[in-house]
């Protein structure tokens, strides 16, 4: 695989809630095993735009995606696409951790169970064992499999999450804001599993710390609210490489809000 | 310049005068307040008062201890060995004579016939039956002649044995104080009453087969209306599209649950029993009306428990790639139980009360033991204080409708209780 192959590509995407337009002409390419970072301030549609890209807003009454996204060049609105694979393949991290109801073990397991992942009790052990040691948790948890997850403090919860997401082996995760909700040592435990998840998966985080953009990400794209004034005909306002956008920002706006003129 | 504030309202006086007027209003509130609470409590005691000491009267009973001796020339006067002739003998004549001598009432002549016809009203059918059956039980019918089987009870004619007989009315009755003091008569506590079925003779009335059947009628119940109600109310929340429809069906359901049960009661009689033929007076019968009673509780509770589910175990699951369904099963509904099952239960609660419509399709006055299937008709506990208390008053009957409705009381406390107390531990995690 090629350094700077193409994983996800996205044209002209324009996401409406019941026909008022949140994100507005988004075209851009998501690279392979590289950490992406949707900045911007509240509002402007980061989390909006990230879960069209695993098309978690097909839950949302009265949203509506229109433009072109693929996946390994593949569309992922396309009719025949079924939304279990696309969700396989695109695994996402909330804002808020949120594991199960239900031992550290189970919330682990439940997708390789959806998916059908394994044959023996013994290769989804392997696969729970995997995720965990992936996710930074295994030494914490290996002695408590069967506590609740919900047991566990924030960071942990947060990576257990992600342990859950790896654990359907997915080529995507998709992380909104997945540090906002934890303390400085558990976002730092978070952020140096970031950078070791990339070198397997793709990573698309959404995050409102500019210190946290730097830190972690390849890439960075700065997203401005809808409305937009006249000449603007998209609200991704700039995308590039992160030290060019903190750096060396093209647009004004760009500028004010990486130096922290507004939030 | 207009003066705008009266100049009254400066006068110290007024404005003392104001406030104990103020006040005084106040206090009178009050004092109705206190005494429309001390007039419900008051009726809400009486109430107490009234079942609590007629039923706990009805859980002792009275007992009269006679030997009998089973006298041959007055059972079997032919000496025929026949037990249908001695099936025909009123056995309770056997127990005058001893209490007569005991009392010293004389057993013959117009003298004494209102002293013997007291003596006789502590006797009932219940007693006599229990003295026959000694003698000679009936253990079936005959499939081809229709004659009843008869089989010998043990006891052979010329035996002299002591018995224990319930003895009815003792409160009212002259001889009661006598009899206790000469030995022949105690009190106990009415074991009948947990073991025996539905019966005439209030001496051996029990509520048996009423708490059989009331478990048979609340499982019918609970098999029937459980399953629907969480189906639909999955359904409305999670699936149904927002449409007028739905929005009729919902309306409905909570018309459904405003509708007063006798209602159903006529509609069950009509659709289940005269339509689909199913038997009358059965828990079957019972319990399917009783759940449409309880089909919108159980919807409504299982609505708003699911729709307190957070959000988040949902939309993890759905993230993973799990459908619409299976967030459903393996989250959503596991995390909404509690509150269902509070529902459910506070739904059968209401259902072991329900009396009116049970009574319209005809679970009332059977008498045909304890029920061994729910398709076998029965009485359920509601209605079994119906048939204790009979259909004109009676000191013992009204004890036992009385102690009936301890029992149902009791169950019912027990019923809410288990939901109060499974609302407070989801509410605590
Ligand atoms: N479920 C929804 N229904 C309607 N409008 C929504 C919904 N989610 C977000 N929006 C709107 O879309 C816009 C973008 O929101 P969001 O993507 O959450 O912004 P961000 O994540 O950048 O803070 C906001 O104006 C928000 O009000
Ligand atoms: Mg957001």
């Amino acid at each position: 695989m090629s350094e700077d192959q193409v994983r996800m590509s996205c044209r002209n995407v324009n996401v409406a809630y019941s026909g008022n337009l949140a994100i507005k002409n988004v075209s851009m390419d998501i690279m392979s095993k590289k950490v992406t970072a949707f900045i911007g301030p509240s509002g402007c549609g980061k989390s909006t735009f990230l879960r069209a890209l695993n098309r978690m807003n097909d839950t949302v009454d009265g949203c509506e995606v229109t433009g072109e996204i693929t996946l390994d060049g593949n569309d992922i609105y396309a009719k025949d696409m079924d939304t279990v694979f696309l969700r396989q393949w695109v695994g996402m991290v909330f804002q808020k951790p949120n594991p199960f109801p239900k031992s550290i073990y189970e919330n682990v397991a439940y997708g390789p169970r959806i998916h059908g992942l394994f044959r023996t009790k013994s290769e989804l052990d392997d696969i729970v064992e995997q995720s965990l040691i992936g996710a930074g948790l295994w030494d914490e948890v290996k002695d408590r499999l069967r506590n609740p997850g919900t047991g566990l403090s924030g960071g942990q919860q947060q990576r257990l999450c992600i342990a859950r997401a790896i654990a359907v082996n997915p080529e995507v995760i998709l992380m909104d804001e997945p540090a906002s909700a934890l303390d400085p040592i558990a976002t730092r435990k978070i952020e140096e599993l970031i950078h070791k998840l990339a070198q397997n998966y793709t990573i698309v985080i959404v995050t409102h710390s500019m210190a946290q953009a730097q830190r972690v990400a390849d890439k960075t794209a700065f997203f401005y609210a809808v409305p937009l004034t006249e000449q603007d005909n998209s609200n991704l306002i700039e995308f590039g490489d992160t030290k060019q956008i903190f750096d060396n920002p093209v647009d004004d706006r760009t500028r004010q809000y990486v130096e922290g003129a507004f939030g | 310049m207009v003066q705008i504030i009266d100049p009254k309202l400066k006068d110290a006086d007024y404005q003392r005068a104001m406030t104990l007027r103020r006040r005084n209003k106040g206090k009178r509130f009050q004092a109705w307040g206190i005494a429309a609470l001390a007039v419900a409590g008051l009726m809400l005691a009486a109430l107490l008062y009234s079942i609590v000491s007629n039923g706990v009267r009805g859980l002792m009973e009275d007992r009269i201890t006679v030997e009998v001796y089973f006298d041959p020339e007055k059972i079997d006067p032919r000496d025929s060995g026949d037990l249908a002739v001695m099936r025909m003998f009123n056995f309770d004549t056997l127990v005058y004579p001893v209490l007569y001598e005991a009392l010293d009432i004389k057993a013959r002549g117009r003298s004494d016939r209102d002293k013997r016809r007291k003596v006789k009203q502590l006797i009932g059918l219940g007693a006599s039956n229990q003295l026959r059956e000694m003698i000679v039980r009936q253990v079936g019918v005959d499939p081809v002649t229709e004659d009843p089987i008869l089989v010998s009870g043990g006891t052979q004619l010329g035996e002299r044995v002591t018995v224990e007989l319930t003895a009815l009315s003792t409160a009212s009755n002259p001889y009661t104080q006598t009899l206790r003091e000469l030995g022949y008569l105690n009190t106990r506590f009415n074991g009948d009453f947990f073991t025996g079925v539905n019966s005439n003779d209030p001496g051996y009335y029990g509520i048996l087969d009423a708490l059989v059947g009331s478990f048979w009628t609340l499982l019918v119940c609970f098999l029937a209306s459980f399953p629907v109600g969480v189906l639909a109310a999955v359904y409305l929340e999670e699936f149904a599209p927002r449409n007028l429809i739905t929005d009729f069906i919902e309306v409905n359901i909570n018309n459904l649950a405003a509708v007063p049960s006798i209602v159903f009661g006529l509609m069950g009689a009509f659709v289940f029993i005269y339509v689909f033929g199913m038997p009358g007076g059965t828990a079957l019968v019972g319990g399917l009306v009783l759940s449409l009673l309880t089909l919108p509780t159980i919807i409504v509770a299982a609505r708003a428990a699911i729709r307190s589910v957070p959000g988040s175990y949902r939309e993890a699951a759905l993230g993973l790639g799990a459908s619409r369904q299976q967030a459903m099963w393996s989250f959503v509904l596991p995390s909404a139980m509690p509150g269902i099952i509070t529902g459910t239960i506070i739904g059968l609660a209401g259902a072991l009360g329900e009396t009116a419509p049970l009574l319209f399709i005809g679970m009332v006055g059977f008498q045909s033991g304890i029920p061994l299937t729910p398709l076998d008709g029965t009485p359920s506990l509601a209605v079994g204080v119906f048939n204790a208390f009979g259909s004109q008053f009676d000191e013992l009957k009204n004890q036992l409708s009385n102690s009936t409705i301890i029992v149902l009381l009791v169950l019912l406390m027990l019923l809410n209780g288990t939901a109060a107390y499974l609302r407070y531990r989801s509410e605590k995690s």
